[in-house]
Order: C-alpha cells, then structure tokens, then sequence
C-alpha cells in the first residue's frame, strides 16, 4: 500500500524543526522512494546532509533539487549554504540573490546574504542589510542575535546587549542568541554568566560551532595554556578524524627527519626520545578526543548543577 | 520496492565483518610498511562497499606508482653524483611522504563512508593487534629484497 510520500515530506520538516536530523534523513528516504522527483524532498534531504557534513551526497541531492525545483526559495536557500560550506562564496552569493528575489518578503535572505558579505570581508556592507531583514520581521531572533554579534564585533557592547537580550526574549532557548549574548557577557568580562549560555546552547545542539567557539575563547580566557588545548580539540570535533591524520602525519614526517638529523649529528639519545614523543602523538590521538568529550560533558554538568 | 539510495552510502560484501577503522590501515602504512597498510585499505574498501572505491585503488595505486619513479630518480641522481650517498636518507623521506600522501587521500575517502557505515549498524573491528604486529614484522619481511624494491614498498 503506498502512502502519500508528502507525508513522509511533512514529517522530515517536523523532525528537523526539533533536531532530529537521523529521522528526517529515514523519512525523506521513504518519500523519495515513493516518488523519486519530489523536487522539496531532495532539497530537504540536501539540507539534512549538510547538517551531517556529508557535502558529497548533499551536492548531489542539491543538482537533482535544483532540476526539479528551480523556482522553489527554500531550494536556493539551500544552496546557498551549501556553498557557503564549500567556500564558493560566489554560487552562494547567486543562489541568495535568487532566493531574495523569489522571497522579497522573508528576513532570512536579508540575514543570508549579511553572512555572505561577513565571509568575503565586507562587513561594513553588513548593517543596512540586517537591518532590512529586522523590518521584516522585528521579533525574528536570528536576525537579532546576527544584529547583537555584528556590534559586538565591532565593541559596541551598550547595543549588542541590547540586540541579544531582545533575541532572548523572543526565543528563550534559540542557539544564535544564546551564544550572541555569551559573546557580550564575555567581553564585559562577566566569565560565569558567558560559560553558562555556552553551555546552554551546547545542550541543545553538542556541536554547534559557534558555542564550541565560545567556550573555547572561555576557557583561553582563564587559562591560556588549557584554552590552547580546548582550542585545538574543539577544532579537531569540528573537522573530525581528518584533524587527527592530518596531524599524525606532520608528526610522522617531523619523526622522521629528527632522527635522520639525530643520528647524522652522533646524538643517539635525541633519536630515542624523538621516537618516544612520536609513540606519544599516537597513543594521544586515539584518546584525546574521548579526553574533549569528557571535559565538554564536566563543564554541561556544571552548568546544569550550577543552575539547579 | 529498492529504497532511495543516497549517493554516499555503501554497499557492505560478505567481507564486511571484517572492516575497521581506516586509520589502522593508515597507521600500518607509518609502522609496518606501505605494502601492508595500501592492501589493508584496499581489502577494506571492498569489505564496505565504498562508493569512491575505484578512486581510492587508483590513489594507492598512484601512490606505489610515484614511489617507483621517485626511487627510480634517486638512483639516477646518486649514480650521476647529483645527490651525495650521505643525503640518501633525505630523498628517502621524499619516497615515504608521496606514499604518505596517497594513504592520507585514501583514509579522508574512506572515513566518510566508515562513518556513514557504521551509522547504518555496521560493526567495525579493532585492528590494533594487526597494527602491532605489522609494526614488529612488517619491516623485517622486507630485509633481504632488493634495496630498489625495499624503498617501494616500505
């Protein structure tokens, strides 16, 4: 018995809306099984692999979107994050300015397109645009955490506050307000208040990295030494396993040369210890990220404890 | 009815019980030799079913490939005196980062699709105790070969 695959469709939306990424990836499998030419479904799931990072199969899913559903906003918008993911700012670029011109009336082109200019250096171009988006929709609060960020930028702590706290009200719990206002907090210097919006926008999504980035600049700010090694193992999450090849194999190339130079200079000891600090790099990128992921778990705790 | 397949997902053989981590293959190819830890790659991307698997056997091919020509140049250059027999050493690390940076193309392809393997309820296996052993035998294996030969697969 086939079932309308819409459905499935409209509770890929729903699933989404709440988080559930894996979910909404089996639902649109389904749809699409139904109908391989449901134009929003490919969109959808080009969205949802783009979430998981998977770009490959998210450029596909996106061509096959962009065929079937070429007049559709929500497609472009997809596009353009896409592209923005694999740094071509220019396609971004032109699939935000149709989908401006396909959705005159939505804040969320305005705010993309404000995102764009931020990536290719053209901040002062920034401000109109967000505030075109604001008139739009004055209570959206990713326009307003996008407004709260831009003046914390650039030090002007009095509207930022202003901005994130209006963010806040809107949306109690949203991620981009959450960590524009610990964004403020922090440059007031108010560290405890900061880490707990960090913390609470880390709860509601574990990897999202501009509350990664937040905690880190936390943690650098009260120890500079421990903020260096959340800097680089937060990275090492956001990029996944590439980080931990990526450096295993300087290391390895390092090791090597080192006792070459060792041994050619008669200093046998040098090499032996080389080899050591080698084995260590090793066995640390196997433990290290669980070691990030344990720290990261103390600090949500805290918060948690701190708060009830 | 198939279900809708997503480009990147793979499609696991009877050898999958056998897929591991592909940073064990990668850290052969460090500790034990490039001979052992390229086979384990290949033998694990056929084990998944990974869908960039003909790119990934041309990188460890191309690998081994550039490795030969590499070796084959420093032999030139040491017979024609252009390198000094003191500073083989250095060309020989230039042989070990080219198959290095093959076993790197092959370990970033074939993460994304262990990732997406294991979300699907694949079960992968600890390949440390392979790692170990290739680390303590592999390089003797290759002893009494020829030098050329040696410099290609290690």
């Amino acid at each position: 018995m086939s079932v309308d695959p819409q459905r499935y469709v409209d509770d890929a939306q729903r699933l989404i809306d709440i988080g559930q990424v894996d979910g909404a990836i089996d639902r649109l499998r389904m749809a699409l099984t139904e109908d391989p030419d449901l134009g929003d479904a490919h969109a959808l799931l080009a969205l949802c692999l783009l979430q998981k990072r998977r770009l490959y199969a998210a450029g596909i899913e996106m061509d096959l979107a962009l065929t079937l559903a070429p007049e559709a906003p929500f497609t472009h918008w997809v596009a353009a994050e896409l592209n923005l993911a694999r740094r071509d700012f220019a396609a971004a670029e032109r699939h935000v300015e149709q989908f401006r011109a396909l959705a005159p009336d939505l804040p969320s082109p305005d705010r993309l397109l404000a995102r764009c200019y931020s990536l290719t250096g053209r901040r002062a171009e920034r401000l109109p645009l967000l505030m075109q988006a604001l008139s739009k929709d004055p209570t959206d609060p990713e326009t307003l955490a996008a407004l709260a960020s831009h003046h914390s930028e650039l030090g002007e702590l009095e509207q930022a506050w202003r901005y994130a706290d209006e963010a806040l009200r809107a949306a109690p719990e949203n991620t981009s307000a959450l960590v524009a206002m610990g964004e403020v907090l922090l440059k007031r210097g108010n560290i405890d208040d900061a880490r707990e919006h960090a913390a609470l926008a880390l709860r509601a999504d574990p990897s999202d990295p501009s509350a990664l980035g937040l905690l880190t600049s936390i943690k650098a700010r009260t120890s500079p030494l421990l903020g260096l090694w959340w800097r680089y193992a937060a990275w090492g999450e956001r990029v996944g396993p590439t980080r931990q090849v990526v450096v295993l194999l300087i290391a390895f190339v390092l090791y090597r040369l080192s006792t070459i130079i060792a041994t050619d200079a008669g200093m046998e000891g040098l090499a032996s210890t080389i080899v050591i600090v080698w084995l260590g790099i090793v066995v640390y990128s196997f433990v290290g990220p669980t070691l990030f992921r344990r720290a990261l778990q103390k600090e949500l705790a805290s918060v948690q404890l701190s708060r009830f | 009815m198939a279900k809708y397949k997503i480009a990147d997902e793979p499609t696991p053989s009877t050898l999958a019980r056998f897929a591991v981590n592909p940073l064990f293959p990668f850290l052969t190819v460090m500790l034990g030799g490039a001979w052992l830890g390229f086979a384990w790659f290949a033998i694990n991307s056929f084990a998944v079913g990974s869908p960039t698997r003909t790119k990934e056997i041309v990188w460890l091919l191309g690998g081994l490939g550039a490795a030969a020509l590499l070796v084959a140049a420093t032999f030139a250059a040491l017979g024609g005196g252009l390198i000094e027999p003191r500073h083989a050493a250095y060309a020989a690390l230039v042989i070990l980062v080219a198959k290095l940076a093959a076993a790197y193309a092959v370990h970033i392809l074939q993460s994304r699709t262990i990732e997406i393997y294991e979300y699907y309820g694949g079960v992968l296996r600890n390949g440390l105790a392979v790692t170990a052993v290739s680390f303590l035998f592999g390089p003797r294996l290759l002893e009494s070969a020829p030098t050329a030969l040696r410099l290609v697969l290690q």
